[in-house]
């Protein structure tokens, strides 16, 4: 496989802010690539050096193992979803989706037929005639796509494609542009701040946060093995255990992260052992999520540690542990993964 | 159903303002009427009652006996609009104001562009501040000023001696119809002093049009593989257009109707607004100086059709 895009130690400043800072990134060859990250943490950024439309202020971008710095936008073979789908207020659907074309030179009606095509793929070849106004949210991120492929990109970039989206529309959409990179089989680089999202839909992830990624992986490595406190807390619910609250679990010091989902509860404290941790606490919170509760459980002073149940066959609230009940926890000393924490503790 | 009642803090602390308040948000008819009332009847009897006065005026004629006005309708004074002195004060008149929008417009984009793209802050506020200053100035005491500039022991041709070009302005005042004996005593120097003082009208609305254009359009297409010129012609400028429109219905109707300019600067030669002043003034032939002023505006009237036609409003 070959590499799509390539970071060598990239840069980008605006003034004294580091929106991008030293970044080196390899991104395959036909891959959904997802740029993580909470908003100000260089991910957009980016996808904006390697669309053209801002030059790294040190380092170099490679697509396709050509040196883009030189390159402008509109020679790049890469075309953007918007996150404003920014689509032509003055130009009807198929004009918009046949616009790669028509800048190209390619007769009209090559073009309106390929425009048509490319609408039939993404389900909306009704709307031809309308205009963007006229359009859903959803059609207008759908249009939006027709038109950044209709070009043949080998690389097409999406920038928080669907954070305007409802949530049950942006469930579709997760799963129909999956199944839309495997049928045109080119690498797509996906933006997002949702954590769900990222997970759900990418080959693998990178975390950014302060304009540096701080892990990348698949979306099981990220999720079962965080490197950092940032990448534990940001993606998904974690446990984050300090070195002196690893004293009163009674573990080797460190610092570790613990999903909720992997302690499990006991009616009374085992003893803890070369395998499984054991320990006692005080239920202070329980949160209602439909198909699991979440409870706040009180080891020590402030060690406090969120457990998730599953809400299997217990239809009733009143069978799972009350707030205030004292209760005992265990969990497998292979699922606390140690981190390092670059801000020191 | 006490409820209701007791929602409203009823009692005597409650201001008469603040009533009124409640009056108006539970009756937003009155509040409509009592807000749009005023200036609804202003534009209803002041504005368009005198235009229609002046419509019907432009269908009465002149008695050439008397002088008098015959109050009788007929197209008489129309057709008098056909003889070939008045034609020649609309042809005239009609192509400045076409040269005047057209280049106004040339010359205000870019620094429209400049403005709503590039320009941040303090140099953004210098800019609006160099647009708007000379209309803060009188009219007259800028028309006056061009008339030094440009005389022929003026600034501007002083400058020309400076730099040895007088043989190139010579060519051009030489030019016929346009030139003349200096640049204020021809066509050249009013179409200037007409560019110069309506230009501000026409930056403005093409700026605020370019302003509305968001970013991401030129980036989508330019990511869409479209050159620099590409994009201008295919976003920027249709976008733009409706402000480009707007400009030039302010440039081409004052430029219309300006009967100040022609006067100070030019050959002596009348435009449509010096012919309405002498008919209804010096003259007294009101139904004449009516029916020339009919024609700005059945031009316009043409002219925003026409626009409309071609898509200018599409991006609105």
């Amino acid at each position: 496989m070959s590499v799509a895009v390539q970071f060598e130690n990239v840069s980008r400043h605006f003034g004294d802010v580091k929106a991008v800072d030293e970044v080196n990134l390899n991104i395959q060859d036909g891959e959904f690539f997802a740029m993580l990250g909470p908003s100000g943490s260089g991910k957009t950024t980016c996808l904006r050096l390697i669309a053209g439309f801002d030059q790294p202020t040190e380092g170099h971008i490679l697509i396709h193992d050509v040196q883009a710095e030189d390159i402008p936008p509109y020679d790049r073979d890469v075309n953007t979803v918007f996150q404003d789908y920014a689509l032509f207020p003055h130009m009807n659907v198929a004009e918009n989706v046949a616009y790669g074309l028509m800048v190209k030179g390619v007769n009209k009606k090559q073009r309106m037929e390929q425009a048509h095509s490319m609408l039939e793929m993404v389900k909306l070849p009704d709307v031809a005639e309308r205009k963007p106004s006229q359009l859903s949210g959803g059609q207008r991120q759908r249009i939006a796509l027709a038109r950044a492929l209709i070009n043949k990109p080998r690389v097409l970039l999406l920038d928080e494609p669907l954070g305007a989206l409802d949530l049950k529309l942006r469930e579709e959409m997760q799963i129909e542009l999956k199944a839309l990179q495997r049928k045109v089989g080119i690498t797509f680089i996906f933006v997002t701040h949702d954590q769900a999202e990222a997970l759900s839909m990418s080959d693998r992830v990178a975390v950014f946060n302060n304009g540096k990624i701080e892990q990348i992986g698949s979306p099981s490595e990220i999720y079962n093995r965080p490197q950092t406190v940032f990448v534990a807390g940001f993606v998904g619910a974690s446990n984050i255990i300090t070195k002196k609250h690893s004293e009163y679990v009674g573990i080797p010091r460190g610092l570790y992260s613990l999903r909720p989902e992997r302690i499990s509860l006991a009616v009374r404290a085992v003893d803890t052992n070369t395998e499984t941790v054991s320990i006692t606490g005080c239920i202070t919170e329980q949160l209602y999520h439909g198909e699991i509760t979440r409870l706040t459980v009180n080891i020590k002073d402030d060690l406090n540690l969120i457990v998730s149940i599953q809400n299997k066959g217990n239809k009733d609230k009143s069978s799972t542990p009350a707030v205030g009940n004292q209760i005992a926890l265990y969990w497998a000393k292979s699922d606390m993964h140690p981190l390092t924490d670059n801000r020191g503790e | 159903m006490l409820a209701p009642a007791n929602l409203v803090s009823a009692g005597p602390n409650r201001g008469v303002f603040r009533r009124i308040s409640t009056q108006l948000y539970q009756h937003p008819k009155t509040f409509l009427t009592v807000l749009l009332g005023p200036p609804l009847i202003w534009l209803g009897v002041v504005y368009l009652g005198s235009l229609l006065m002046l419509l019907v005026q432009s269908f009465y004629s002149i008695d050439e006996f008397s002088g008098m006005i015959k109050y009788e309708f007929t197209l008489r004074t129309y057709g008098e609009l056909l003889q070939p002195a008045n034609l020649d004060i609309i042809v005239r008149t009609v192509t400045m104001a076409v040269t005047v929008s057209v280049f106004a417009a040339i010359v205000a984009f870019p620094i429209a562009y400049y403005m709503s793209r590039y320009a941040t802050g303090k140099t953004k506020a210098l800019f609006y501040l160099g647009v708007m200053l000379p209309l803060w100035s009188s009219y007259l005491v800028r028309v006056y000023s061009w008339k030094l500039i440009l005389a022929k022991e003026g600034a501007l041709n002083w400058l020309i001696e400076q730099v040895h070009l007088n043989w190139l302005l010579d060519i051009i005042l030489a030019t016929p119809v346009i030139g003349g004996p200096s640049l204020s005593i021809s066509y050249i120097g009013t179409f200037l002093v007409f560019l110069y003082i309506w230009l501000p009208f026409m930056i403005l609305p093409i700026q605020a049009s370019l302003e509305r254009v968001p970013k991401s359009y030129l980036e989508a297409s330019s990511d869409l593989g479209a050159k620099p010129a590409q994009t201008f012609r295919t976003i920027i400028f249709p976008l733009a257009l409706p402000g480009v429109v707007a400009g030039s219905i302010f440039t081409f109707s004052l430029t219309l109707g300006d009967y100040i300019i022609p006067q100070i600067i030019g050959s002596s030669r009348l435009f449509i607004g010096q012919a309405v002043y002498t008919h209804q003034g010096i003259a007294g032939n009101i139904p004449l100086a009516a029916a020339f002023t009919v024609i700005p505006i059945v031009i316009m009237a043409i002219y925003l059709t026409v626009a409309k036609k071609l898509g200018a409003f599409d991006a609105l």
